[in-house]
């Protein structure tokens, strides 16, 4: 993952309210600021705030239709996080391969 | 060679844990060696040893060791790149193939928010790259 993504998704994924409006977008279908504000108790100003920096975060995506915006969930850098997570993993798989190798050499 | 893995991520009363906000995260992998748990506990003990197979070529890092409990347990913190301190935890333990060697690593930070929905899409993908 890039540095500067990284940043991005880790301050996007820090307030409750974020997480709280990218949860209710990830069942699915494309939501308007008005719809997402029902359902938390702020504002649709502020649900509009929180989604341009999800957007900013590539978490988020918006699109136009007929007179209201639309918002929808962009996974990608979830996964991307995920895929370090996998990396990290990864890493010990390798280093305990290693660590078998060497026991074995000395028997 | 037996191998299973997990990774897992914690939020501390809800709350993310770590200073940037975002969750603190813990991998854990296995791999159970066919030899006793002396045999393995030398690899671990003795730091000539230890560096042959812990570090990448020229990723050699300085080791704080807070516990070693004689082929039992092995816990220390290093630091990770871009990450700051981490800890590491080995546990040994006999089984009848030889010895499951189980290693926890805490203090990964990694942005994921973590919904059931968020969730089943991190498994795949880790399953996908694992």
């Amino acid at each position: 993952m890039r540095q500067a993504a990284a940043d991005e998704v880790f301050t996007a994924l820090a307030d409750p309210t974020r997480r709280a409006l990218l949860e209710a977008l990830s069942r699915g279908a494309p939501e308007t600021s008005s719809r997402l504000a029902a359902e938390l108790p702020i504002t649709r100003q502020a649900v509009e705030k929180h989604l341009a920096v999800l957007g900013r975060a590539g978490l988020v995506e918006r699109t136009r239709e007929g007179r209201e915006a639309r918002y929808e969930m962009t996974p990608a850098p979830l996964a991307d996080a995920a895929s370090w997570i996998a990396a990290v993993g990864g890493e010990w798989d390798d280093t305990l391969a290693r660590l078998q190798r060497a026991v074995e050499r000395r028997r | 060679m037996q191998r299973s893995e997990s990774a897992t991520i914690g939020l501390r009363n809800g709350q993310p844990a770590s200073p940037e906000g975002a969750p603190e995260m813990k991998v854990e992998r296995e791999i159970t060696i066919e030899a006793t748990p002396g045999e393995v506990w030398e690899a671990l003990s003795e730091p000539a040893l230890l560096r042959d197979w812990l570090f990448e070529d020229g990723d050699e890092r300085e080791l704080e060791v807070d516990e070693a409990e004689e082929e039992q347990r092995l816990a220390f913190r290093w630091h990770r790149e871009g990450q700051g301190e981490t800890s590491v935890v080995f546990t040994l333990e006999a089984v009848p193939t030889g010895t499951r060697v189980l290693v926890v690593e805490r203090g990964l930070r990694v942005p994921v928010t973590w919904g059931p929905a968020l969730n089943a899409l991190a498994s795949v993908s880790s399953m996908a790259l694992a």
